[in-house]
Order: C-alpha cells, then structure tokens, then sequence
C-alpha cells in the first residue's frame, strides 16, 4: 500500500466519524431549539387565547386551539406539554402535535385551554442533515484525492526517481550515489543517509576487495617456498616409498591451493571489471585451437569428437576472459566424460551448445555455477571453473543452462547478440 | 655467468642458490630494494631473477634502472602477482620472462638457461652431451651427428630434461612445462609417460645412451651415465 494512498485512508476514516458525531450532534441541538420554541409559541398562543376569552370571545381553532368550558376546578397538573397524533382532515395519516393543555379560571369560570402546534417530523430531520453530512463527505474525499494525486506526482517524483538510482546502484562500480534533492525534510535526511551508507559500503567494499587481493597474494610465496623446498627434497637419493608418497600430496595439495588463490582472484578481477580491452574474436577459431591442444586428452578417453560449426559467430569480448571461458568448458566436457564417450560441439545462429557424456550430477545441478558447487568429487578440480565461466557470462550478458538427461550434460550458451 | 638474485623471501631464495649451485654460475643475491640498487650500480650481470614486490620499492623500478643504463643484463621477473598488467608492464619494460609463484625450480632454470642462450651465445646454440646433440635454435636432436625426428613435445621434453641436467624433475613439473599451468590434472601424467617412453625409444633406436631416468614414484633425471 502506497503512503500517500495509508494516509488518505486513514484521513478519510477519521473524516467519516467526525462528520457522524457531528451530524448528531447537529440534529439533538435542532430538536432542542425546535422544542424550545415550540413550547414559547404555545405558551404565547394561549396567553392570546385567554385575552380573548377575558374579551367574552371564546375562540376555537381545530386542531390547533381547543378551548372547553370545565365545571369544576382542575386539581392536578397544570400546563401539560405533550406529544400527541392527531388524524390529518381528509387523510388517514397521522400527525404530531406537540399541544399544551391549560386549566384557567377566568372571570369565576373554569377553562381547559389546550393548544398545538405541528411538529417537525424527526425521520425527515434525521435524513436531512444525513444527506447534507454525506454530500459534505463526498466533496472532501473527492478533494483529497484530487490533492493528493495532483500534489503525489510533484513532492514524490524526487524520491521515486531516486529509488530508480539506489535500484542501479552497485557498490561495485566504484561511482559516488547521486541521489536528487527534495525540500522535503524527511526525504533530505534519508537522502544524506543513503549517500552515507553507500560511501561507506563502498569503502567496506574495497577493504574486502584489497583484503582478499593480497591475501590471494600472499598465499602464493609460501606455497613457492613449500615448492622450491619440495623440488630439494626429491634430489636426495634413497628416499623411502612413504617418504615419497608424502611429497607427492604435499605437491599436488600446494598446487591446489595455488590454483583455488588464482581463480578467486580472477573472479575478484572479473567483479571488478579489469578487463576492459576488448577485440573480436571467432568463436571457431577459438575452439579449434583449444580442442587442438585437447586433442591428446580427448584421444586417450577414446572420445568421439564431433563439432558442426556451420555458422561462425563473432563475437566482442576481452581475449583472455574468452578463452578462460571456452577453455574451462572444454576441459570440463573432457574431464568429466567416461572413457569412449561423446563431445558434440555446435554453433547455431547466436548459440554455442556443447553436450558430452558423463556419470549424472550427484548433487544439486542449480549448484553447478556457485563457488565450490562441486558436482562430482573429483580430485582434480577446485569447483570454481563453471563459477568462474558464470563470472565471465554475466560480465558479458551471455545466458547460459545446463541440463543433464540421458547420461549427457548439456552447456548452452546464449551469446545474446 | 654472473646472475643477481633479488628476492625478499629468505626460504625462497635459499632454496632457488641451492638448486642453482651446480651450475657453473656466481650467483649474488639481494633481499631489498636499496640492497639490490648497490649491486646493480656496481656490478654487471649476464642475467637477474627479480621479485616485483620488494621492501623499499618495486622490482620493475630496478628493471626500467637496467635498461635505462643501456644493460645488456637478461631479466627474469618472479612474481607472486599473477596480474596481465604487471606481466605486460616488466615485459615493456624489456624484462625477458615473467614467471608466476609458486614455480618449479626446474621450470626457473629453464628460463634462465634459455635467457642466457639468446643473450650470450651468438650463433652457437648447441648443447652436447656425448653423443646427443641438442640444436635448440633449430629444435633439431642428432645422435652421432644422425637427426633423430622428435615431435615438438618430445623434442621440449628433452630440453627440459636436458637443461635440468642432473636433478629429479617430477612428472607434474614435466607436465606443467609442457601443458602450462591449466592441465596438470591426472591425465596430463599419463601422457609424461608415454612421451618419455617415445623419447627414449627413439633415441636408443639411433645408439644414444639412456641418459633418462625414471625415479621411482617420482618422476625422471637426465643424467650422463
């Protein structure tokens, strides 16, 4: 629910019960000023009557003024205001009177004075000051919404525009938020806010970023310590088997990390954008030369190859970065077959699709793309090559999908262009 | 052969003299910046192995201070950067190689040996070892003066044995020279050995001596008998 549209209900609620309470209150004070003049007129018609009377008129005036002769002295009450209904001449309906009944003794005889008055009806009331209550409702909710749409597009377009920027925004770009102004307060202090947070994610950002740069750094010189140190280590003569077995793990382990530190590093540089030349390059030349220096590998797993590069495709992109992107898809197509497998490698109109055979994923395939998403436990490979090729993707815009059925992975890769 | 060492890694640089010192080479180390700026400015080097990141300054600072003295000094860069923009900046520069930590100590030799041949030996480029004669300008192999007909990765093979001359090399640094850095995967070892095997076929079938060794668990050694 938008703010304005929160509020504007909230406003038209509280609207809604002022105007009933006031609409009651509106129409007891009628009823009372009516009753009271009422009553001050029916008083006066019988001070007038009896005047007349004391004149020898005795006058009579139905419904309105009744005056009956009594006998004998009224003990009681006197001057009795009440409501009373009374059949319209000529309709059945009934009317209210208020009338006021009076004993006098004029001149030594006995009168019963009673006079009345029509009464407004109170349902006609009622209904009048309802409807004028409810046409009042409805020019002021109308307004409100006339003011606020109208005045909604100017005093919020600053703040819809920079929701727009945040939306855009990455801390990763290395730019400073430019956010519009507002004269609205609440929207200035939020503005300064956002700027500040962004400076300061910014800066987080690249402490974490140069954090992770030279610690990828630093890795390496121990680890060529430990290697050079390993390298002495095998000319001595007359190392025994286990000996031997040892350093063969502490070799293959050095060089893993070794590798894990690059690849994160390349991805930092990837996030970073350090890649910025960019020259053309064929997609089947660049997969020609890989699979040529594949070709002893793809030969001793006694994979078919077959490649249908009937269309070339041409595509803008930094050469390295393309050819970590073909390279690591290549050897993950070679790596993960089974001896007399297949690779089929083909170029359709914008796509490349490459579809070998394998054991089926033995995890999650949608983790496939994330750091260390390893599918197969296979010793060689670190789990960040395909997060690597994501990496390069996503920098480029290309789509890609994997799919695994009938014991062949699928790689389609979209180029978008 | 005079070469300079600089490198700030005490362990390392330890390690590299030791593998260096059967060659027949004077080796001058330097662990900082302003100790390896005396150096140069006395001395006169066939070739330096130089770290980029120094106490006190940047290896390429001393590489531009070479070549600004018009030295004919032949410069290997080690770096534990593995960053385009510095390979490509030291390459500028007029440095020979660059080389990514951690390296093998074989793969190190191999450079520097192969600096010195482009810069030293004019003309002659001829490795001999009894009767094996390596060409490595024009990647020839003659056993008694007869070609012997390698394929590339053999012929590379055997230089890579034959300039390690007399130290072990295991199977992942034979396949990391071959392959680079992105195939040493279990495979990889695989093919070491069938190249070896190849290799050493062809040349005993000319009457070469098996000069190359398999050390069990291990990897190989080139060793004249």
């Amino acid at each position: 629910m938008k703010l304005i549209t929160k509020i504007s209900f909230r406003y038209s609620v509280i609207l809604l019960f002022i105007l009933i309470l006031f609409s009651g209150i509106i129409y007891f004070a009628v009823l009372h000023f009516i009753n009271k003049e009422t009553k001050e007129q029916l008083c006066h018609t019988r001070d007038e009557v009896m005047l007349n009377i004391k004149q020898g008129n005795i006058i009579s005036f139905p419904p309105f003024i009744l005056v009956e002769k009594q006998d004998l002295q009224h003990t009681g009450k006197n001057n009795i205001l009440q409501d009373t209904l009374i059949q319209k001449p000529g309709s059945r309906e009934d009317e209210e009177y208020r009338q006021l009944t009076s004993f006098v003794n004029i001149k030594g005889q006995y009168y019963k004075i009673i006079t009345r008055a029509s009464l407004v009806e109170k349902d006609d009331l009622a209904e009048t000051i309802g409807w004028i209550s409810s046409a009042i409702l409805i020019i002021l909710l109308f307004s409100l919404v006339i003011i606020t749409q109208r005045t909604t597009n100017k005093v919020l377009k600053p703040f819809y525009d920079n929701l727009k920027t945040l939306e855009q925004y990455s801390i990763k770009s290395g730019k400073v938020l430019q956010l519009r102004d507002s004269d609205i307060d609440e929207f200035k202090n939020m503005n300064i806010s956002m700027v500040r947070l962004s400076d300061r994610a910014q800066k987080e950002y690249k402490s974490l970023k140069e954090f992770s740069e030279n610690a990828s750094h630093e890795i390496q010189t121990p680890l060529a310590v430990i290697k050079s140190k390993l390298d002495l280590l095998i000319q001595k003569e007359s190392l025994d088997e286990e000996t031997i077995q040892g350093i063969q793990i502490l070799y293959h382990n050095v060089d893993k990390l070794s590798k894990i530190t690059k690849s994160l590093l390349l991805m930092a540089k990837i996030e970073n954008n350090e890649f910025m030349e960019v020259t053309d390059i064929d997609l089947r030349t660049e997969l020609t030369r890989q699979l040529a220096n594949l070709s002893e590998l793809v030969l001793s797993k006694n994979i078919q190859l077959k490649t249908e590069f009937n269309d070339g495709l041409v595509l803008k992109a930094n050469e390295n970065l393309f050819q970590i992107l073909i390279s690591n898809l290549l050897s993950n197509a070679v790596k993960h077959n089974i001896v007399g497998g297949r690779i089929n490698i083909i170029i359709t109109d914008r796509c490349l699709t490459l579809e070998n055979t394998g054991c089926e994923p033995s995890t999650d395939p949608g983790k496939l793309f994330k750091r260390f998403g390893k599918v197969n436990t296979n010793g060689d490979s670190n789990g960040l090559g395909l997060a690597i090729v994501k990496e390069i993707c996503n920098l480029y815009g290309y789509k890609i999908d994997y799919s695994y059925k009938d014991n062949t992975h699928t790689i389609k890769l979209d180029f978008n262009i | 052969m005079k070469l300079l060492l600089i490198e700030d890694e005490k362990e390392l640089l330890a390690s590299i003299m030791s593998y260096l010192k059967d060659e027949s080479y004077l080796i001058d180390n330097a662990s900082t910046y302003r100790e390896a700026e005396d150096k140069i400015n006395i001395y006169e080097y066939d070739c330096a192995i130089v770290d980029i990141t120094l106490p006190g300054g940047s290896g390429l600072d001393l590489i531009s201070r070479w070549k600004n003295n018009k030295s004919n000094t032949g410069i290997i860069i080690i770096s534990a950067k593995n960053s385009l923009d510095d390979k490509l900046t030291g390459l500028d520069l007029g440095a020979d190689d660059y080389l990514t930590k951690p390296f093998h100590l074989a793969e190190l030799n191999s450079r520097i040996k192969s600096v010195l041949r482009r810069r030293l030996h004019n003309g002659s480029s001829l490795l001999q070892f009894n009767e094996l004669s390596i060409d490595t300008d024009k990647r020839e192999v003659f056993v008694n003066n007869c070609s012997v007909s390698l394929t590339k990765k053999e012929f590379d093979i055997l230089m890579y044995l034959a300039t390690n001359k007399g130290k072990v090399l295991t199977r992942e640094a034979i396949a990391e020279h071959i392959w680079g850095d992105n195939s040493s995967s279990y495979d990889s070892l695989d093919f070491v050995y069938t190249h070896i095997k190849n290799l050493r076929k062809k040349l005993s079938d000319y009457g070469a001596g098996d000069y190359i060794k398999s050390i069990y668990g291990i990897g190989y050694k080139f060793n004249l008998l």
